[in-house]
């Protein structure tokens, strides 16, 4: 293990949620909405919960199995040095590649909604820059940095669901199931790609101090996750409707920007930058560090400070090169992103926990 | 020692940091802006082309003092003037940029209160204006929208009777007043793009007026240089009744009566008084805030839509304050109340059916309670919306009459 740090179950448990809210919890919502309409809750709930669950169950079965060393430490363990050090290094440039769609996404945001002349090269080492910091400094860092994060976080959410409620109208959740069940069960394949961000509990378990409550920790994410996501979701669609909801990029932000209470209470959509800004580093730092132990792992270095400066580096010029133009990571985001997530999140952790099963390959326990 | 560096690197971090304080990347100074506090938007024909007319009712922040002239430095009647500013372009936003050909300040749109939509405006153009309202990332969802029958340029050159500038005083007129006495609507960005983007659903904006203000001793603001007592300049505004259109496309009006009556069914009627006669002698009723219930009925091929109005009123103003008003007078008077409301009601909705424009969001209604009837007319809802039946029923109460019997 390279990194020494320590943390509790609640501290993995916001590590693995922050590692998904904090772009999902403003850019997914719309993506959901084009899809089911006023039935986006049975997307997020049912679909995207279920997938959840399940990647949880895979994450979690492949860790206990291995309660020291992270993935990519054990993979040559199982399919053998050679495959398992390639697969390994592959593992690390997907982690890298996801790492720099949510710079993209971080950045693309901030760009459009209202700095516009600014150069999104400039907003992405800003962005990597902190992240990279929290990185460097180890997962104890961005565990109680987090902590205090989630509490500003959830707190700025539910201010503006609280004082967007006036404009809710309740007509705007029907009619349910207008087209039958197949647009509900599309519309979770956004959200589920998401929600299964919660397969970094393969690069984060051994980390955590008492090892029973991992399962606490990784279904307790899912669970919090989906209602976090109905929520807001279910908030967007009662003040803005379906249809003008799934015209808007960043409808969370829009609906920000529609509070007025009284003419008085008016302009606060800049929380919603600050938590975002916020939430990207978080969720940058959470994937970093990811990336860079792998990287770290698979060279079989001592330390891995140096792999994740590389994995900085080549996250940023990654940022640039895949997803130049918003039309680009609009297309990954909506029509590649689904299906290489389901692949990397369920698929190939769950070929590689059966081939641990099969071959019968255990780790080491702690004492 | 070893804590030398550290302190250095924290010195020079907090240096940087200054750099951002003006901002980001570039700037833009509050001198060199232009506040635009109400776009006017119409359509004009130019070397045979349709363009947009872009009229900004623009405020101009800080005002060079005259040369010599201290007294009037910092006196805020001074500062902060407004004047309509136009330019034209192939697109709005054409239209933004080239309004700096003219202007030697930028022009800032953040703080827009209004959109004034001309009656030139054509259905094309109508989804334009909604598309660049959406994409715009300064205007917000809030800005009113509103219709005038005329160029919009002309609205924006009213003169403002109570504010200092025009735009706010339609916002104050519409956001204000107007749930006083719910004769006009209030429209924003986003009711704008619901209604036109939701099926089943027409928008209705709240309508500007220009009057010259019959009360000629008043005029002490008359536009500086013109005496022409039909210039834009020298009329005040006034909104009531309401623009209806069908389908991106102007089709009429409704009377300031009408609009009420549209209030009442849409559950939008905040205050406002119902004048009665009753015994031969005039009362005026102020209502409360009334709730309207749409349901919608379908059997076989008859297709019904009840709405009922419920709410309470008093009586304000009576014919007589020597009549004493015993409790079976108030079931008279609120039998007459009834009567009317149930009469404003209907005289919106045969005005609408005329209109052929479902500006009550019917059409919606049966979407949301019955999508699948509404699979099958949603094709032809504009042929079967003037044939449906509605019923309309009123339920008001009064509770009280004042001070005196």
């Amino acid at each position: 293990m390279l990194d020494k740090g320590r943390i509790d179950s609640i501290q993995l448990l916001l590590i693995l949620l922050m590692a998904e809210l904090g772009t999902s919890l403003f850019t997914v919502p719309s993506r959901v909405i084009a899809a089911a309409g006023p039935d986006s809750w049975i997307s997020i709930v049912v679909v995207s919960g279920v997938y959840g669950l399940i990647v949880a169950w895979v994450a979690l079965t492949l860790s206990q199995r291995f309660p020291t060393q992270v993935f990519t430490e054990y993979l040559p363990d199982i399919i053998g040095r050679i495959p398992g050090k390639i697969l390994a290094g592959i593992f690390a440039v997907v982690l890298m590649h996801i790492t720099s769609g949510v710079l993209s996404e971080g950045s693309a945001f901030i760009h459009i909604a209202f700095l516009r002349e600014t150069p999104p090269l400039l907003l992405n080492i800003i962005l990597i820059g902190a992240a990279f910091y929290g990185a460097f400094l180890g997962i104890e860092v961005i565990a109680r940095h987090n902590l205090l994060l989630f509490a500003f976080f959830s707190v700025a959410t539910l201010a503006v669901i609280l004082l967007v409620l006036p404009d809710i109208n309740t007509e705007n959740f029907l009619p349910i199931l207008e087209h039958g069940y197949k647009p509900a069960l599309l519309g979770g394949k956004d959200s589920s790609a998401w929600r299964g961000e919660v397969f970094l509990l393969i690069m984060f378990y051994p980390y955590l101090k008492l090892k029973q409550e991992a399962s606490k920790a990784a279904y307790g994410k899912v669970i919090v996750a989906v209602i976090y996501s109905t929520i807001i979701t279910m908030t967007v669609i009662g003040v803005f409707g379906s249809v003008v909801a799934s015209t808007q990029l960043y409808p969370v932000y829009r609906i920000a920007r529609y509070i007025s209470i009284g003419q008085i209470i008016e302009r606060i959509d800049i929380l919603i930058v600050i938590i975002w800004v916020a939430g990207v580093i978080m969720k940058l730092a959470i994937f970093l560090h990811a990336a860079g132990i792998a990287a770290a792992t698979t060279m079989g270095v001592n330390n891995y400070r140096w792999p994740l400066l590389g994995a900085a580096v080549i996250t940023t010029v990654m940022a640039l090169t895949f997803f130049g133009n918003q039309a680009q990571s609009d297309y990954f985001f909506s029509n590649i992103w689904p299906l290489y997530a389901f692949s990397i999140e369920l698929v190939f952790p769950g070929i590689i926990l059966l081939l641990a099963f099969l071959l019968k390959k255990k780790g080491v326990s702690e004492q | 020692m070893r804590k030398r560096p550290f302190i250095l690197i924290l010195l020079l971090l907090l240096l940087l940091m200054n750099m951002t304080f003006s901002g980001c990347w570039n700037r833009r100074e509050v001198q060199q802006l232009s506040i635009g506090t109400g776009l006017g938007i119409d359509m004009i024909n130019l070397d045979g082309k349709p363009q947009f007319r872009l009229s900004v009712l623009a405020l101009q922040t800080t005002q060079p003092p005259k040369s010599g002239d201290t007294s009037q430095m910092g006196n805020p009647a001074t500062a902060g003037t407004a004047r309509v500013i136009t330019s034209q372009g192939i697109t709005i936003y054409d239209a933004v940029r080239n309004w700096n050909l003219r202007s030697s300040r930028q022009l800032f749109l953040g703080h827009t209160w209004i959109i004034v939509l001309g009656n030139s405006i054509t259905p094309e153009g109508l989804g334009e204006v909604l598309d660049f309202l959406n994409r715009h990332k300064d205007i917000r969802f809030r800005t009113l929208v509103v219709a005038y029958d005329g160029s919009a340029q002309e609205a924006l050159q009213a003169q403002p009777e109570f504010e200092t500038i025009t735009s706010l005083e339609i916002q104050q007129l519409i956001l204000q007043n107007g749930p006083r006495v719910s004769k006009t609507g209030t429209v924003n960005i986003f009711q704008m793009t619901y209604d036109l983007l939701t099926p089943g659903r027409e928008l209705v904006l709240p309508r500007v007026q220009l009057i010259t203000p019959p009360e000629s001793l008043s005029q002490s603001q008359i536009g500086i240089g013109n005496t022409d007592k039909n210039a834009p300049q020298n009329k005040v505004v006034l909104v009531s009744g309401s623009g209806v259109y069908r389908d991106y496309k102007r089709v009429g009006c409704l009377s300031a009566n009408e609009t009420q009556g549209m209030l009442f069914i849409k559950n939008d009627f905040q205050t406002g008084i119902i004048p009665l006669t009753v015994f031969g002698q005039n009362y005026s009723i102020l209502l409360g805030k009334a709730s309207s219930k749409i349901e919608t009925e379908y059997d076989q091929d008859s297709l019904i839509i009840n709405v009922k109005i419920k709410g309470t009123g008093s009586i304000q103003e009576g014919g007589s304050a020597i009549n004493e008003i015993t409790p079976e007078h108030i079931k008279q008077y609120e039998e007459a109340l009834n009567q009317a409301v149930t009469r404003i009601c209907y005289e919106a909705l045969s005005r609408s059916k005329e209109l052929r424009s479902d500006i009550f969001g019917f059409g919606d209604k049966i979407h949301r309670h019955n999508p699948e009837l509404w699979k099958n007319i949603s094709e032809e809802w504009e042929d079967i919306y003037p044939g449906i039946d509605v019923n309309i029923s009123c339920d008001f109460s009064i509770e009280h009459y004042g001070p005196v019997r």
